[in-house]
């Protein structure tokens, strides 16, 4: 947090919510943050072996230039550095037998009840497990700091979470035309879910310019109704989708009760590719620069 | 009450099911405010939210309710049985199989109609596969194999659906509560259509047959002995069955015990031979539909619970009502 810039505090409204709530967050968070260091204390500081989870952790570890630190990775990591790793499955249902053998001396994952097994019969077997939490910027930032920590890199850590601090003021900066657009975040499902307010995906929004649709909803991924996205009349849906924008504008546009929206049937639709937008890791920057631009495109700059 | 009365209340009954699941949902607009949205004198979203979204689904809720019912009545004259329904016989199951591998093998994409005749086709070898495993060496079927044949069946294609969607990984485990659980949020007026068809068709169909199946109840050789040609009917009735089934499942997923306990009502409430008991089934299934889909979207709004949810809850106490009272009466 003593990273931000006093100009960006004062020129920017947004980042000071997100500092605010960081500082809030840190507070009631320290209780917590010491157990998970008396827990990773047992292990041989920093670590050489780590295999990650988290996919947005095995990012930050690679944009800390510690990708050889990597022994494994998830079927969902094809970054480049390490698309050349053994995978251990999903980052959720990681195989243990997979695991062990790699021979990691710490492996970073959710917090998540259902690693409950995986993790007593890791750490039995003296691989440290650290648990990390990732649902708004804050915890972005606050888990490069902890990976600073943990792999005894923490002045990289500083200046990468200050890069991605900066570039994401910048895109805060420019704004969209006025009046601000109401921004839907739609996860597809019946009934589909949005972002809360404070989601990375929520603060996301609100940096690139826009306002996020059911903004009375704070945390987390709550379900609205069709009717009610319906009844709200977003001006923007944002959806993350390896599809192309045509492919989904036109899905959209053939489906009962979407096909009614005025943002769907004026086509300002966003689309953004799901391992960029889903992801909060140490893109965070370029992925608002995407969603600003396309945010652009379809609502104009200011 | 004569049974033209029951039939015409219960016709009543549906539309005032179909109102009132038109009436609630997770935007408040009042009756006057779906009046005017299904006139298209309210504003756009009150028009939006009736007509493309409550009114389709609506009705197929109703049509699906119908359907399954219907195919629910049909297996139990066959049968002889009253706990017979598509879903505990595991041929819902064998149309969410036949509609997921539509769907996995790129079929359902290429041409849409693949899609319900690999569910019909999954339904049909669903039932022909639990009467062969039912029937013994001196070719009887016997009905708690057949109950237990179901129930391995049903299960077995649980796990063929999750075992095709561990290969498409994205939206997975929501496709499998879909054709696991039910669910009637895709409702579309294709879909109305498509059912409608089918259910009509089926129905003049079955009606035909109504006299055989009393007769069948019976017995089959008494029904033999009386003329009716016993086989024939059994193969018709089986497929048309399949067919509603399968209907139903394309259209809402593996929804339970609709076909057990809407029979099974209209027998409690009327008796009565199959001309009258089949369309108050349809009528009575139609009904209930609706509105156990409205408190499902109502209950905990804005989210939703599985529809197969609220069917479950009201039939499991009664398949249990009617298994011990079935095995009080005679005992094995």
């Amino acid at each position: 947090m003593d990273l931000i810039g006093r100009e960006v505090l004062t020129t920017n409204r947004v980042l000071w919510i997100v500092a605010a709530a960081s500082l809030a967050l840190a507070n009631c968070n320290r209780p917590q943050q010491s157990a998970a260091e008396q827990n990773d204390a047992a292990t041989r500081l920093p670590a050489q072996r780590v295999v990650s989870l988290v996919p947005s952790m095995t990012d930050a570890i690679v944009a800390l230039n510690a990708a050889d630190r990597l022994v494994g990775r998830t079927r969902y990591d094809i970054a480049p550095e390490i698309a050349d790793l053994p995978s251990v499955g999903g980052g959720l249902d990681p195989s243990l037998e997979a695991l062990i053998a790699l021979e990691p001396d710490l492996v970073i994952g959710w917090e998540s009840a259902e690693y409950r097994g995986l993790r007593a019969r890791l750490e039995a077997g003296g691989i440290a497990f650290h648990a990390t939490s990732i649902e708004d910027t804050t915890d972005v930032f606050r888990s490069l700091d902890e990976l600073g920590v943990l792999l005894d890199l923490p002045d990289r850590a500083a200046i990468l979470a200050a890069e991605v601090r900066e570039s994401l003021a910048g895109v805060s900066e420019t704004g969209l035309r006025h009046p601000k657009p109401t921004v839907f975040y739609a996860l597809l499902g019946d009934p589909p879910r949005t972002a809360g307010r404070r989601t990375f995906v929520g603060q996301l929004i609100e940096v690139a310019g826009g306002a996020p649709a059911f903004g009375e909803f704070h945390d987390g991924w709550p379900e609205v109704s069709l009717e009610a996205v319906l009844a709200a009349q977003p001006d923007i849906l944002v959806v993350a989708s390896d599809d192309t924008t045509i492919g989904v504008r036109r899905a959209f546009a053939e489906q009962p009760g979407w096909r009614d929206l005025t943002a769907v049937r004026e086509g300002r639709i966003v689309v953004i590719r799901a391992d960029l937008l889903n992801r909060p890791g140490p893109h965070l920057g370029s992925v608002a620069r995407t969603l600003h631009d396309a945010l652009v495109d379809v609502w104009g700059a200011r | 009450m004569s049974r033209g009365v029951v039939l015409a209340s219960l016709v009543l009954a549906v539309a005032a099911a179909i109102a009132i699941s038109l009436r609630f949902g997770a935007v408040g607009l009042g009756w006057s405010g779906v009046w005017d949205g299904l006139t298209g004198d309210g504003d756009p979203i009150a028009v939006a939210i009736t007509r493309d979204l409550r009114l389709p689904r609506a009705v197929l809720a109703a049509l699906v309710g119908g359907a399954l019912g219907l195919a629910g009545a049909t297996f139990q004259a066959l049968l002889r049985n009253p706990l017979a329904d598509p879903y505990v016989l595991g041929v819902s199951g064998g149309a969410a199989v036949g509609a997921v591998v539509a769907i996995g093998a790129g079929w359902a994409g290429a041409a849409a109609w693949s899609l319900p005749v690999s569910a019909f086709a999954g339904a049909a070898l669903a039932i022909a596969l639990v009467l062969r495993i039912a029937t013994n060496v001196e070719r009887r079927l016997d009905v708690r194999v057949l109950l237990l044949a179901g129930v391995v069946a049903g299960t077995f294609f649980n796990a063929c659906i999750l075992l095709a969607l561990s290969f498409q990984e994205a939206e997975a485990f929501r496709a499998a509560v879909f054709w696991m659980m039910g669910g009637l949020g895709g409702a579309s007026w294709r879909l109305v259509w498509m059912l409608a068809l089918a259910l009509s068709g089926a129905s003049i169909a079955l009606l035909g047959l109504s006299r055989s199946f009393d007769l069948i109840a019976h017995g089959e050789e008494t029904a033999g002995f009386l003329g009716v040609p016993v086989q024939r009917v059994r193969l018709s009735a089986y497929l048309i069955a399949s067919l509603l089934t399968a209907g139903a499942v394309v259209a809402a997923g593996g929804i339970g015990f609709v076909g057990l306990f809407v029979p099974h009502t209209v027998r409690l409430l009327w008796g009565g031979g199959h001309r009258f008991l089949l369309p108050a089934t349809l009528l009575v299934g139609a009904a209930f539909l609706p509105l156990a889909d409205t408190v499902a979207r109502v209950i905990t709004a804005p989210a939703e619970l599985p529809l197969g949810v609220i069917t479950a809850f009201v039939g499991v106490p009664f398949f249990v009502l009617v298994l011990r009272r079935q095995t009080r009466q005679a005992p094995a």
